[in-house]
């Protein structure tokens, strides 16, 4: 009995020991692991902006880091989720650096372009980060973050359409302007004019190249035939579209005068 | 009058050095987990949206039940007690160990630069580790009342013989 109990002390101690070096080293694995992100690149095609981060991991501990799963959830200004995003790296070796994309993906048809093209916002995005250490002890940090948004077309408006007669048409302007609030956005294409006089009758129509970058303003005019000069009003409503390489929206009815 | 003072010096010379054992291994015990409680301290300082003060009533509580273990169960070595103790110590530090890590789901919600972030340690597989030892040690502790018992009752169907 005296032998089997002294086995028994001294495998208790022994186990205790193993099991402190564990805690210790996985800490200290722990605290050598970093992960950050890169510069981010945007990205945009078929309606759909990819955002880019890369995600840069270094792993410097003494265990492998697993099931490694970063997610994003974006959430509009209305609650509305626009965009969930998964990134997963099943193993991370000891002492390996690595480098992977997380990308993000938001779809202009799944956000109410009404509000997001001419309205500065705010998007909710949903950070979560889970890992297990050494197969033993699982980490998840999880926050939300504010993410604003530049409207490509913040302050739209149309001033007051003027008129003159080049010997053979009557000859409208409508000065336009707006601003490029968007970091990513760029605004390159046709906007079309639709003129319609306070009876809501027909009067002309036009439309203008435009190529306004990332923070930066437009201030312009579009030309348009006037076809009766009779039916010119010095007030009524202007039906506007908007033809880019990134986005389309219109017809959108704008009062003018 | 003589045999009372007898006895009450028999006692003190029995007890004196049991108490001084007793104190040596319950200070021993305290500087155990002192040393590990500064390493403790020194991320809360540095960290402290990360270690939150509220945990250092959950240490407290746990280094006075181990050094009051350590003390009781050196008072009373050589006894039946020293083993109930031992039982005790492993059935009361194996609880409490559940009840302060939280059964190995420990959640953190420290503010950094005006962003809250939640932090979910799991650690139920190293929780269920140091609970498979602490079993260890009850059944070393509970072999060890046996052992006594059957010594006891050794020597004393030796003396009746």
């Amino acid at each position: 009995m005296r032998q089997a109990l002294r086995a028994l002390g001294w495998a208790t101690k022994v186990l205790w020991v193993l099991i402190i070096f564990f805690a210790a080293t996985v800490i200290y694995s722990a605290l050598n692991f970093r992960m950050g992100f890169g510069e981010p690149r945007a990205t945009f095609s078929n309606g759909v902006v990819v955002m880019s981060f890369p995600l840069l991991i270094d792993n410097h501990g003494y265990y492998q880091v697993s099931d490694l799963n970063l997610t994003t959830r974006l959430i509009d200004n209305e609650g509305n989720l626009v965009s969930t995003s998964t990134t997963i790296v099943p193993l991370i070796a000891y002492s390996s650096n690595l480098e992977k994309s997380h990308n993000i993906s938001l779809s202009l048809s799944n956000l109410n372009l009404t509000y997001f093209l001419f309205e500065d916002s705010n998007f909710e995005a949903d950070l979560s980060i889970a890992m297990k250490f050494a197969r033993a002890v699982s980490l998840q940090v999880a926050t939300d973050m504010i993410i604003p948004w530049g409207a490509p077309l913040y302050n739209f408006s149309v001033g007051e359409m003027t008129y003159r007669f080049n010997g053979t048409h009557y000859l409208g302007a409508v000065p336009i302007s707006f601003e490029n609030h968007s970091s990513f956005l760029n605004v390159t294409g046709a906007i079309r004019f639709e003129i319609y006089n306070n009876r809501g009758e027909f009067v002309g129509s036009g439309e203008k190249i435009v190529d306004v970058p990332s923070y930066s303003g437009c201030g312009d005019q579009i030309e348009l035939i006037v076809n009766d000069p009779a039916k010119i009003t010095t007030s009524g409503q202007a039906s506007v579209s908007f033809e880019t390489s990134m986005f389309s929206f219109g017809p959108m009815v704008v009062p003018y005068g | 009058m003589v045999k009372a003072e007898d006895r009450r010096e028999g006692l003190l010379k029995r007890i004196a050095p049991r108490v001084l054992k007793a104190s040596l291994w319950g200070f021993l015990t305290f500087l155990m987990y002192y040393i590990p409680y500064q390493l403790l301290v020194l991320p809360m300082l540095m960290f402290p949206q990360f270690f939150s003060f509220e945990i250092q009533p959950i240490f407290y509580t746990f280094v006075a039940l181990a050094v009051f273990f350590a003390v009781a169960i050196q008072f009373f070595s050589g006894t039946i007690l020293q083993y109930v103790l031992g039982v005790a110590r492993a059935l009361i530090l194996m609880t409490y160990l559940i009840y302060a890590l939280n059964g190995g789901i420990l959640t953190l919600t420290p503010n950094v630069g005006g962003e809250t972030f939640t932090i979910v340690v799991e650690f139920r597989a190293f929780l269920m580790m140091i609970i498979l030892v602490s079993l260890l040690s009850l059944a070393k502790s509970i072999l060890q009342t046996i052992n006594f018992l059957a010594s006891e009752k050794e020597s004393s169907s030796f003396q009746d013989t």
